[in-house]
């Protein structure tokens, strides 16, 4: 058996066991290490098993992982999410739409302190449903706002999707959050143009809230003020080169803690909800990594990323083409399988693909970031749909999904600009050097 | 109760490891930076990812598809559920048991870290301890499903493989 037919085989075993329901990342560390032993030694394979386990576990570069999901977590549990709604609330409350477009605002606010798709969803999820609902709202706007506001989390930085594909494609962790920035709040912009489009166009969807007068709208701007100085601190200090990744991530926890302790809404309960939840998140995210890195090693013995790239390279059609089939395959397999579950097992082979057709790497990383993330919001398999379903149990499933595909021409659109005006990613990193 | 004392070190550690990174910039800015800060945050990030894997696997915390599996019914899905912890649980038993291998082999040759010369070895045997929460967190799901298959089936081989679950996490 040739190497590439090991590599073919190895990848269908790997879907099996993913398909019996065997964790991501144990599949990827046992396809990989079954292919290893195959290709090069039993020895070698456990060799490989042994020393990637300690030293995936044990890198600095990992390190980031759980403090910026531990930022995240202890702001979702201080509070912080009802301030910054609030204060989008009495901006922009009034107008069509209005609570609609303060769960968007929201939710690229708290996205800007937190990492993760799911808990800006929930966080969000649960003040801004009961109000829409108090303002009868229609319910695939409301939920749908809510769902896609969720998707920010990933999108703008810091993000723990980034971060992964980062650490796999050994790439500037903070060069993949700057240049999510602009590309981030150009989607936030989107949505927050198809809110008002809609309820313009049917205002029964999204009545306008109360008036708010201008004292209240400059009060209400102190909630946004420690979203801000963590997202400064943070960001701003990653771009400045004050400090690595890790340390942005530990300064950033320790500023949540500050305010959420600061303000008396974090009590230790919650703390320890906080650590707990991150623990949790952490190992699964770096044990994910682990599996990832040895099923790469895997195919790169194999050589099929390289000739696949090679193949697809010679076939000499538009390297447009091949890009949008390789984005349909993320579109598609996010549908059904967890977004960084999909990402993790196909960058080992897509990336080299990306290169070798001259894609600029950190753009790339922003195309599939975008449409991996979309996944958390497409039917059958789409998170944030289950965790809004959670929060309204009177709401359709279906009736979300319909509010979602609302928003996906955002999405497409962002695409599109993305692909035409390469440098709204690109610029902003450059800047750095 | 094992998984929620490894899961307990693992949460100290993670405090652990936001106090030293921040003491150490704050010890920067005073023109005293703390040599080795990288290699201490490094074993306390290893010690809390892999204290919690068992306990990540007791809330099911690992990501996984069950795309196609929701669909059985629940007795074919116990009867999947055996085969896959089955499967999980004699993979992370070897990697338990190779990654403490792998420590004994870094004692022998007296391996040092680069910046602090300290050994290295006693923070992979701990990595190894947190592969073993995994495993014997996944050995007590295999358990559960034996439980639930034979259960589901009649309940006469209820007994064969229910076994004591909660001890041990």
């Amino acid at each position: 058996m040739s190497p590439n037919t090991a590599a073919i085989l190895g990848l269908v075993f790997l879907f099996l066991l993913m398909a019996f329901g065997i964790p991501v990342s144990f599949a990827m560390i046992l396809a990989g290490f079954l292919g290893s032993a195959y290709l090069i030694s039993i020895d070698a394979a456990i060799y490989v098993l042994a020393t990637n386990v300690w030293d995936q576990f044990s890198s600095y570069g990992l390190s980031v992982i759980p403090l910026f999901v531990l930022m995240g977590q202890i702001a979702y549990h201080s509070g912080i999410t009802e301030r910054l709604y609030n204060a989008a609330y009495t901006w922009v409350g009034r107008l069509p739409g209005g609570l609609a477009s303060t769960t968007i605002l929201a939710s690229a606010g708290f996205a800007s302190i937190c990492g993760s798709n799911s808990a800006t969803t929930a966080t969000m999820g649960t003040i801004a449903l009961p109000e829409m609902k108090r303002y009868k709202y229609n319910q695939a706007l409301s939920t749908g706002s809510v769902a896609i506001g969720g998707t920010l989390g990933v999108v703008i930085p810091p993000s723990v999707v980034l971060i992964i594909i980062a650490v796999q494609t050994k790439q500037s962790i903070i060069q993949l959050f700057i240049a999510n920035i602009v590309p981030g709040v150009i989607l936030t912009g989107l949505f927050l143009a198809t809110v008002f489009w809609l309820c313009i166009r049917n205002p029964g969807l999204g009545p306008p809230g109360p008036r708010t007068g201008m004292r209240e709208k400059l009060l209400s701007l102190s909630g946004v003020v420690e979203t801000m100085i963590l997202f400064l601190l943070v960001i701003g200090g990653l771009y400045a080169g004050w400090f690595t990744p890790t340390e942005a991530g530990a300064a950033g926890s320790f500023g949540a803690l500050v305010i959420g302790v600061a303000r008396g809404k974090l009590s230790f309960k919650q703390f320890v909800r906080a650590i707990a939840e991150t623990i949790r998140i952490s190992s699964m995210v770096v044990l994910l990594i682990a599996g990832a890195v040895i099923f790469g090693r895997f195919l790169t013995v194999s050589r099929l990323p390289f000739e696949l790239a090679d193949w697809v390279v010679s076939l000499n059609v538009p390297r447009a083409a091949v890009l949008l089939v390789v984005l349909m395959i993320y579109l598609i397999g996010g549908c059904f399988v967890d977004a960084m579950g999909f990402l993790v097992v196909t960058i080992p082979i897509f990336f080299p693909l990306a290169e070798a057709l001259g894609y600029d790497p950190v753009w790339y990383t922003v195309m599939i970031t975008l449409v991996t993330t979309m996944g958390a919001v497409t039917p059958p398999v789409g998170v944030n749909v289950y965790i809004v379903s959670a929060l309204t149990p009177d709401v359709n499933i279906g009736t979300i999904f319909r509010g979602i595909s609302l928003f996906l021409v955002a999405y497409a659109v962002c695409l599109v600009l993305l692909i035409i005006f390469p440098e709204l990613a690109l610029y902003l990193p450059r800047t750095m050097l | 109760m094992f998984n929620r004392g490894l899961a307990f070190v693992a949460g100290l550690s993670l405090v652990a490891m936001m106090l030293v990174t921040v003491g150490e910039m704050v010890s920067r800015m005073f023109g005293k930076p703390m040599a080795g800060t990288i290699e201490v945050i490094a074993w306390l990030a290893a010690l809390t990812t892999a204290f919690a894997l068992g306990y990540t696997q007791m809330h099911q915390g690992h990501v996984s598809i069950d795309l196609f599996t929701s669909r059985l019914s629940s007795r074919t899905r116990a009867m999947v559920n055996i085969a896959v912890y089955s499967v999980s649980a004699a993979l992370f038993m070897i990697i338990t048991w190779h990654v403490f291998k792998h420590a004994g082999v870094l004692k022998r040759t007296g391996s040092l870290s680069e910046t602090m010369r300290v050994i290295v070895y006693p923070w992979v045997y701990l990595v190894s301890l947190g592969c073993a929460g995994l495993a014997l967190a996944l050995f007590l799901d295999f358990l559960k499903s034996c439980r639930q298959a034979f259960t589901l089936e009649g309940g006469k081989g209820s007994r064969a493989c229910s076994g004591d679950q909660k001890e041990g996490r």
